[in-house]
């Protein structure tokens, strides 16, 4: 019996990146299911509701650095100082190469920064990589820690 | 009998009154109107030198408003001086001037040597004093000048004080003189006098005679300043010192204005980068998924054009690219810290390893190099990009690049690029990465380093942005130094750039 792996959810605008994105994944698995959201707010409003409605909650989030709305970092922030969302892997994707914009990115808490290459054969590798670290490789939270955070942002023992 | 003349509370002169026949007693009467012509003698005497000085000062005065009116308008307060030159000589009615301000060096007239004059300038900095110097014997004073009398035996000299070194210095020539030293007649020398008349008793003694065996040549003396041209520099002294101030407030507004629009074209530079990426790589990624998903209903040609139009994405990502790093290097403040050239180079050299091995090259260092205040990441930038250059653009069969320090002096343009600050003794370090390549001609040392400028086409598949050197240029520019490009038939090319050594 093969159990439907968790959705990852991708907040991005653009189009082309979005299908680059798309077509990177269904070569690293072809039954991974994507969820998209075109901006923080619209991103930050379904996990509410998937949270609220103990709903299946996405493996992990792609966000975009350069959003319209609210900026992809501002949702970083926000999501690792909310109790419920803070153990959800945040994945920032972006265009910029600045180390500024790195540094910010994992300072909000982002558990990784990784730039878009512009050739989409390196997207795709990438990518699968990408996939096969948050997926095979590494341990995920339960998908109840989502549902009943700890009171506070202490570290659980 | 005698009769002071006092002028303003100074002997100013005598008059004295002889009687060599033996003691002849001066009725009170005659002594009391004597006294009474010399009150008036000195009232008179006192009157006449503040007319002729107030005319004089009143003359002095049109002078400086002239002056003072040209350096309003004038490009820098030196230059202003040196071209309103007869007017400061005027001003204190001396033979030659010296200007410096503000890195600025002019001579007027007759003057010392510059290497003189700036010798001179150095001695009264260390007076360490913001007062006017005034001397009519120069040497008597500073002895090592003595070999300039000539021209400088008067100096006034008015420092501002805002600046080290900054000077205006009236000069005046020596004047020999004969002074007659009425005050040093003694008892004895009278006394000697007096025998020789009874040996002469034909010439007649008279005081006036008797003080021509005291008179002297004085050397190394110009003519005495006089107090409205003490004055006149004085005044312009603070007259300057204002316009000095005004001028680096407008020029530090100037500066902040320049800085600020400097920024904002550098952020505007960074977003329009960033957000070209975004479509062209919209671009890009469609067209390659096009050429994938439809390979099989294209033709030939327009796969081929489709492969146009992903290489020239890829150009245009690459030029974007550039002009991102060229906007990094104006947004980000340098990160100074002391750093071993040596290690930065090192570093430079193992990240293009690959494009060493596979040019063949040979990066040679012999010289050792120093320890510089610098950002290390920038200055491997630098080295970077030159010694990249130096491989990708020649055609040489086995492509060598030296690195290495030099002096300005050794080399052939860094006398006229490298712009020394007056005063300052040390010499920047001068770094060079030599290749044996193709020679630069000479029209094009400066414009190899302007933005987006390459020589050769830009469709050729090895070559680069154009805008390496350009940030090159910058990084250096901003740490304070220089960089050129020297290049002559058969000898390749060598890149110079000055980093203030430890």
């Amino acid at each position: 019996v093969s159990i439907q792996p968790a959705p990852i959810l991708i907040i991005e605008d653009a189009d082309a990146d979005y299908e680059a994105l798309a077509r990177a994944f269904a070569s690293a698995d072809p039954h991974q299911s994507l969820v998209r959201e075109l901006s923080a707010e619209a991103g930050l409003a379904r996990l509410e509701a998937s949270c609220y409605a103990r709903a299946v909650m996405p493996a992990f989030a792609l966000v975009d650095l350069n959003l319209p709305g609210r900026s992809g970092l501002n949702f970083v922030t926000q999501l690792k100082n909310d109790p419920r969302f803070r153990s959800l892997p945040l994945i920032v994707l972006t265009s910029s190469t600045n180390p500024r914009d790195a540094v910010a990115s994992y300072r909000a808490g982002a558990n990784a920064f990784m730039t878009k290459p512009f050739e989409l054969n390196e997207f795709v590798t990438a990518i699968s990589t990408l996939h096969a670290f948050w997926t095979a490789v590494v341990q995920l939270p339960p998908e109840n820690v989502f549902f009943d955070p700890p009171d506070s942002l202490d570290v659980m023992t | 009998m005698s009769i002071s003349l006092i002028v303003d509370g100074d002997l100013w002169g005598m008059i004295s009154c002889h009687h060599y026949e033996g003691p002849r007693l001066v009725s009170y009467q005659a002594r009391v109107a004597a006294e009474f012509v010399g009150i008036v003698c000195s009232m008179q005497i006192a009157a006449k030198t503040a007319q002729a000085d107030s005319e004089y000062r009143h003359r002095l005065d049109q002078v400086q408003g002239r002056l003072l009116e040209r350096l309003s308008t004038s490009e820098t307060v030196a230059a202003g001086l040196r071209d309103g030159g007869v007017d400061v000589l005027e001003l204190c009615n001396a033979a030659g001037a010296a200007i410096a301000i503000a890195h600025e060096f002019h001579l007027i007239g007759q003057t010392p040597e510059a290497a003189d004059v700036q010798r001179l300038i150095r001695c009264l900095q260390e007076r360490q004093t913001s007062d006017v110097f005034v001397a009519d014997h120069l040497c008597a004073e500073y002895p090592e000048f003595s070999d300039i009398t000539h021209c400088a035996s008067g100096v006034i000299a008015v420092p501002f004080s805002r600046h080290q070194g900054n000077f205006i210095i009236w000069f005046r020539p020596e004047e020999l003189q004969t002074i007659q030293w009425g005050d040093h007649h003694t008892p004895t020398t009278i006394h000697s006098l007096l025998q020789n008349a009874e040996s002469t008793p034909l010439a007649p003694l008279t005081p006036q005679t008797s003080f021509v065996e005291w008179a002297e040549t004085v050397h190394g003396h110009s003519a005495r300043w006089r107090a409205p041209e003490i004055g006149a520099a004085t005044s312009l002294k603070s007259s300057i010192g204002n316009l000095l101030l005004l001028r680096a407030e407008q020029l530090a507004r100037a500066n902040a204005d320049l800085t600020r629009a400097n920024e904002e074209l550098d952020a505007f530079a960074y977003i329009a980068s960033h957000d070209l990426k975004e479509p062209l790589r919209g671009i890009h990624t469609y067209t390659t998924i096009v050429i994938e998903d439809y390979s099989d209903v294209l033709d030939e040609q327009a796969t081929q054009r489709l492969e146009s139009v992903l290489r020239l994405s890829r150009r245009m990502g690459s030029l974007v690219d550039s002009l991102l790093d060229y906007a990094q290097v104006g947004r980000n403040a340098l990160n100074l810290a002391e750093v071993q050239l040596a290690d930065v180079l090192e570093e430079a050299v193992d990240q293009m390893q690959v494009r060493i091995t596979e040019a063949g090259a040979e990066i040679r260092c012999r010289a050792e190099l120093p320890l510089i205040t610098a950002d290390r990441d920038r200055v491997r930038e630098v080295l970077l990009n030159l010694v990249s250059n130096a491989i990708k653009y020649n055609t040489a069969e086995q492509p060598t690049v030296e690195v290495g320090i030099t002096t300005i002096s050794e080399t052939r343009r860094g006398a006229n690029v490298v712009r020394r600050s007056i005063g300052s003794e040390r010499e920047p370090a001068v770094i060079f990465v030599r290749d044996n390549g193709t020679r630069i001609e000479d029209d094009y040392q400066e414009e190899i380093f302007r933005v987006f400028r390459r020589l050769e086409r830009n469709d050729t598949s090895q070559t680069g942005t154009g805008v390496g050197l350009t940030i090159c240029r910058r990084i250096v520019e901003r740490h304070g130094g220089v960089i050129w490009c020297e290049s002559s038939l058969g000898e390749g090319s060598t890149f110079y750039f000055t980093l203030e050594a430890q």
